[in-house]
């Protein structure tokens, strides 16, 4: 079942399922390489609920957590 | 399209036309640099914080003009500075006409995304190169390239670069005169039918646009911009271009996609297709070295504890270093003025002006350059190395409710220290409307000119009646009152001035890269020229025109009246005497000067802040610098124009100023309310012509005079409300 990658703790990783819409969080993200099918994992966050770091194959971004809310994953099992 | 004898043509005349695109971070500026030089143009493109650079290459003995466009992750533009790179494609009549060579510029070790906006642009038709570049850090993470064949398939020369190391250089120049003299483009993709059709009807509603490729380029971009209105580029009335644009967007929805999204989910396959064997990934990719250092400088507790220490040491670097510097030019000019009044004596207006103008505003504009080269040099620092994105992913939260984003921590807190090198600063931050926001908002930060006036007035006032706890603790409010102010005012405006949109928010975190030398100074070469001739000229000329106002008019009588009132006490020795009369002259002087008498003319505006005419008088004069307001407090209280905030004499004098007429008469001027309403007004002001003059440069001078009224206005405001506050709770 795909979960938005905020779901996911530090470290982990899965495969992108699809992202949500067709907002301009959603076109950017397309053109920086987030593709379905691809590996995704959630990196460290900033402090105060700040933004999330994700590394995915072609770019490694800073998002806030209502932005990377769109990109849903399959969590890899451990 | 044109044949090829025209493109032969413009080579031989030099004009040949090249345009740099890529996406952000691809090394797009060290390229630029490499390949112009110092040959080059910075300005802004009309009315907009974006920054157009243009420069000449020379390419054998071939010049062409080179211009670096906007960084665009695609084509499909999401905010202003994405737009104007498609509207320079297109050869918009605002920006330039279409390039004759297109050099696409690509991250070797994030090739397939960053082709995005080179297969976009290949509907033009023009020439093309691809700059596969940090080739290094791509064959580190163990990729294999097989270049030939990725040049067979593209149909384009594909050229391994190392920008910042100025590797490949050569080879790109000559890419760029085959691509032009074979006219080698890049295959335009085959779209669905669908999307085909939908182009076709926009097409021919731009048929006024005799180039065809350019025709169906413009209008690809109108079927897949959803975020931006360009109809008014077609034929025919708002209403039938809306609908056409609907027509077309619907055809594209009926073949299943959806408009806004079409361009990459359609483009990454084929952009796959065309690496696949091309590019080899052999081992694990290892990003080891960056993944390590993130997990200590992401740390919410070791992390934040680097970045505290590492903006400790830039503000200290820009608040103490500078010092030294500065006072080194402060005497210079000192020293300037002293011969230069030397060799005028007897040419009392032309000495004046060449002293007190002249030379105090090349002094004025020099004094600068400490501050803004050792800032841009620790800021280009941590961003080519890495770490500036880092900063403001840490600190983003603090920020990112009014608007901003964690790129503007940096030249906020700069502006602690000068508002001048935290405007240059903002240039790191890309979506233009975050960068104006931060650009207003960095001189309302309390910077160390106000300092002075915080330390003449506690000193005077605070610290005798309340002890040094109060006093240290006025101090430190009268920091704070800049974020505070600010940071609801970027909200406010953000908001309720500029409307659009705002860019999706995606902090790229490039990998840690050692920054080069070669780039760090031609960047402090480019920000020392930039000031000095573009805002330089405007202070300079605003100093002189405040020198007038203070000087003239200047009737010749007015000594000899003074002189035969004077009487000189009997216990004083002659030359005490002179200087006595001296500084009393200068007082009158000042006083009917044209900007004397607008100051007395305007008391009663100030009359609410509890300020009387000299105090109107001295905010008047401190326009160029608020630090001037002290010395000249000092030359209307008869002291001479030498007083500093420390001076005991003058602070005696202000304790001393008594109300002469109106209904406050007998009573002093200087009072607890007073005092702190003098130092709300000079923390909210713009009394800064340098400001004033950088932000004309960096924006236009209408935000320059704009954001110099409004926060005139405020400082009023503010004035008048902690005069009337505090007069009541005291009195």
């Amino acid at each position: 079942m795909a979960v938005p990658i905020t779901e996911l703790k530090c470290g982990e990783s899965g495969t992108l399922a699809g992202l949500d819409g067709d907002s301009a969080m959603v076109q950017r993200l397309l053109a920086m390489g987030f593709h379905p099918g691809q590996r995704v994992e959630r990196r460290e966050r900033a402090p105060f609920a700040g933004p999330v770091k994700v590394d995915g194959v072609s770019a490694v971004v800073g998002l806030r957590e209502q932005d990377a809310a769109v990109l849903d994953v399959e969590r890899h099992e451990r | 399209m044109s044949a090829d004898p025209s493109a032969a043509a413009a080579v031989a005349e030099g004009a040949l036309r090249v345009v740099l695109i890529g996406q952000p971070n691809t090394g797009k500026t060290s390229l630029f640099n490499r390949l112009t030089g110092l040959r080059q143009r910075v300005g802004n493109y009309p009315g907009v914080t974006v920054e157009r650079k243009e420069g000449i290459g020379r390419a054998g003995d071939v010049a062409f003009t080179l211009v670096d466009l906007p960084g665009t992750y695609s084509l499909n533009a999401l905010s202003m500075d994405e737009h104007i790179s498609v509207r320079a494609l297109a050869g918009h009549p605002d920006i330039g006409p279409v390039p004759d060579v297109i050099v696409c510029v690509v991250d070797a070790a994030k090739l397939q995304r960053s082709l995005l906006p080179a297969f976009q642009a290949a509907a033009l038709g023009r020439p093309m190169v691809l700059a596969l570049n940090f080739f290094d850090e791509a064959e580190a993470l163990g990729w294999r390239f097989d270049l030939p064949l990725l040049e067979e398939r593209l149909g384009i020369p594909v050229v391994p670069t190392v920008g910042h190391r100025g590797e490949g250089i050569g080879a790109l120049k000559e890419a760029v005169l085959r691509a032009s003299r074979q006219r080698m483009a890049l295959t335009a993709p085959e779209w669905p039918p669908a999307v085909q059709e939908a182009v076709r009807m926009l097409e021919t509603r731009l048929d006024y646009i005799e180039d065809t490729d350019v025709r169906r380029f413009r209008a690809q971009r109108l079927l897949f911009d959803t975020a931006i209105r360009a109809e008014d580029d077609l034929a025919g009335s708002p209403t039938q271009r809306h609908e056409a644009v609907e027509a077309a967007r619907s055809c594209v929805m009926r073949g299943g996609y959806a408009p806004a999204t079409a361009e990459p989910v359609l483009l990454f396959p084929v952009i796959e297709r065309m690496l696949a064997g091309a590019l080899e990934k052999s081992g694990t990719a290892s990003r080891r070295v960056t993944e390590g250092l993130d997990q200590v400088l992401l740390h919410p507790v070791a992390g934040l504890l680097v970045f505290a220490l590492l903006m400790f040491g830039v503000f200290q670097a820009v608040y103490s270093w500078a010092g030294p510097l500065m006072e080194g030019i402060e005497s210079l000019t000192a020293a300037l003025q002293e011969a230069a009044g030397g060799v005028l004596e007897g040419m009392p207006v032309v000495q004046s002006l060449v002293v007190d103008g002249v030379i105090a505003g090349l002094g004025g504009v020099a004094v600068f350059l400490p501050q803004i080269l050792i800032l841009t040099l620790l800021v280009a620092l941590l961003e080519d190395c890495g770490y500036l994105a880092r900063a403001a992913f840490l600190v983003d939260k603090a920020l990112g409710w009014c608007g901003l984003s964690g790129k503007s921590f940096v030249p906020l807190m700069s502006g602690y220290a000068c508002a001048i090198p935290a405007i240059m600063a903002t240039r790191t931050i890309e979506d233009p409307k975050a960068r104006l926001t931060t650009i207003l908002a960095a001189p309302l930060m309390s910077c160390s000119a106000r300092l002075p006036v915080y330390v003449l007035m506690i000193g005077a006032f605070i610290e005798p009646r309340h002890g040094s706890t109060v006093a240290a603790l006025v101090l430190l409010a009268m920091h704070l009152l800049g974020p505070v102010v600010a940071l609801p005012l970027a909200w406010l405006f953000q908001k309720r001035i500029l409307k659009a949109p705002a860019p999706p928010f995606v902090l790229e975190l490039p990998p840690y890269r050692r920054p080069t030398l070669r780039d760090l100074s031609w960047r402090l070469w480019h920000r020392a020229h930039r000031f000095l001739t573009d805002a330089g000229t405007i202070i300079l000329a605003m100093s002189v025109v405040i020198w007038a106002l203070l000087y003239f008019p200047r009737p010749a009588q007015l000594e000899d009246t003074l002189r035969a009132a004077w009487s000189v006490p009997a216990d004083m020795d002659p030359e005490e005497a002179e200087e006595a009369f001296q500084a009393h002259l200068d007082s009158a002087y000042l006083e009917q000067s044209y900007l004397g008498r607008a100051g007395r003319w305007m008391q009663p505006v100030f009359d609410p802040a509890g300020f009387d005419w000299k105090i109107t008088v001295a905010l008047l004069a401190s326009f160029p610098a608020r630090e001037v307001v002290i010395s000249t407090l000092g030359i209307i209280y008869q002291l001479g124009g030498g007083e500093d905030e420390a001076s005991e004499g003058l602070r005696r004098r202000l304790r001393q100023e008594l109300w002469t007429e109106g209904p406050r008469a007998g009573h002093p001027v200087f009072t607890v309310p007073v005092a702190a309403a003098v130092m709300v007004f000079f923390a909210i002001c713009m009394q800064c012509g340098a400001t004033v003059a950088m932000i004309t440069a960096e924006a236009s001078w209408r935000w320059a005079w704009g954001a110099f009224a409004a926060m005139t206005a405020l400082a009023w405001l503010g004035a008048v409300l902690t005069y009337q506050i505090l007069g009541r709770v005291a009195g």
